[in-house]
């Protein structure tokens, strides 16, 4: 079995709480996270992954939401293997971009328009779910720093969401940095994020 | 009673329809879904829209699964997928704006795609989106998401117990160095010649001799075959 992390290669991956998850449950871990945070890269890099793999036990982990994928127009590289450095992220916040693509920030309000913004996230949630259940596979979602808005687009997506498997959902206060915060931790230190390891082992074990 | 619930673009709204009129009624009642299920005397649920993408069709459907459907009643799901150079956008929920469609949907969604006439869009701003599009609408990109947004529904379909058939209507899907895997996992039984060229509602209509309006949709002979040919496959599942 291997623990893979799906997400923000700073925030979820690299050596954080799904690490740790994986040395509490003695499992290989993967680190599938990349620096494209959007719901619609998250997506498509699982069910990539889950049409090559068998096996594994998927952490997704959603943050910096308000952000895009999108894949370089000019000079592309060559790659072998299972990313596409290709992609980029294009986020609210984001800064530097290339000359080529300066003119996207023009049209910033409109892109991530609050709204839009939580309508996808949250149809990808329930669509990537019922993905992975359909291949019984289990897997734990947390929000690490915001919530889904609850509204009248969103709110019979919201109630189809598997709560066992899913920690936040739609409760601002539920996110995994206050969590670690109300517990006395700190969410960037090792001990932050094993604090995290635990709390997502306590949702795997709670069918 | 068996309710037909059709989701996908223009081509599945029925634009152009009767050769004059991007959308009436007549358009929306005669377009192949409506066709088929008044043959069989089912219900119909219209769950297109003109310039609808994927993104659009994949949400569609989850909203019908988590918000419509159900449990009790019996549905088949016809899903056309369409040009992957299509995108989304909402005019702001505190605006007065919104998108003119004869349609159930969320009126602040605003379909956007190559080739539109900027003037549809209601705000300067919005008309100006033709500007970045070269740069959202990546040919790799947009084929990658088309292949996750296909099998993600397929499998959500398929789990959920709902009776389903899933086509091309413009445009066949590329297999790409990234998608190549998750194409291999579509059932071709229940998505129609997902990648063969000219396998299309679109080009199989002009394969198949019907005229084609400028605009490049097709008229009401051509949606009475692909009725027949849909109500032919969803036979062959033994749907009804």
């Amino acid at each position: 079995m291997y623990i893979v992390a799906f997400g923000c290669k700073d925030l979820v991956g690299n050596k954080n709480a799904a690490y740790f998850l994986s040395k509490k449950l003695d499992c290989n871990y993967i680190d599938c996270t990349t620096e494209t945070t959007s719901p619609q890269s998250i997506f498509r890099i699982v069910t990539k992954y889950a049409s090559e793999h068998e096996d594994f036990l998927p952490i997704i982990g959603w943050s910096n939401t308000a952000s895009l994928q999108l894949r370089t127009i000019y000079s592309r590289l060559e790659y072998t293997g299972f990313h596409d450095p290709n992609y980029w992220n294009y986020s609210a916040n984001g800064k530097n971009l290339k000359l080529e693509n300066r003119r996207l920030d023009r049209f910033k309000d409109v892109l991530f328009d609050e709204h839009l913004v939580n309508i996808r996230w949250c149809n990808i949630v329930v669509s990537l779910q019922e993905f992975l259940k359909s291949y019984k596979i289990d897997y734990v979602m947390y929000n690490v720093e915001n919530a889904i808005d609850w509204n009248a687009n969103t709110m019979h997506m919201i109630k189809f969401i598997d709560r066992s498997k899913y920690i936040g959902v739609e409760n601002p206060k539920a996110n995994i940095k206050k969590y670690v915060k109300k517990l006395g931790y700190n969410f960037a230190t090792d001990e932050g994020q094993k604090c995290i390891a635990g709390l997502l082992k306590d949702k795997l074990d709670s069918k | 009673m068996t309710t037909i619930v059709a989701i996908g673009c223009s081509h599945t709204y029925g634009t152009r329809l009767d050769g004059i009129q991007s959308s009436s009624l007549f358009n929306i009642n005669n377009n192949f879904a409506a066709l088929l299920a008044k043959r069989n005397n089912f219900k119909i649920a219209h769950l297109s829209q003109p310039g609808g993408s994927n993104e659009f069709i994949h949400r569609q459907t989850v909203d019908w699964l988590t918000r419509h459907r159900k449990r009790d009643e019996d549905y088949i799901v016809l899903i056309g997928w369409t040009s992957p150079f299509r995108m989304e956008l909402r005019y702001p929920e505190d605006s007065d704006v919104e998108h003119a469609a004869l349609s159930k949907i969320d009126m602040k969604y605003f379909p956007v795609s190559i080739g539109q006439e900027p003037e549809i869009a209601q705000t300067k701003q919005f008309k100006n989106i033709h500007s970045i599009l070269p740069i959202m609408f990546e040919e790799t990109k947009e084929y990658d998401m088309w292949a996750s947004y296909a099998l993600a529904t397929q499998r959500m379909l398929q789990k959920n117990k709902v009776k389903f058939l899933m086509y091309n209507t413009c445009e066949e899907i590329k297999i790409t160095q990234n998608n190549s895997s998750i194409i291999n996992l579509f059932d071709t039984i229940t998505y129609l010649n997902p990648t063969t060229k000219d396998a299309n509602f679109l080009y199989w209509g002009l394969k198949n001799g019907y005229e084609k309006t400028e605009c490049w949709h097709l008229k009401l002979d051509a949606h009475i075959a692909w009725s027949e040919y849909l109500e032919k496959e969803c036979k062959k599942l033994d749907y009804f």
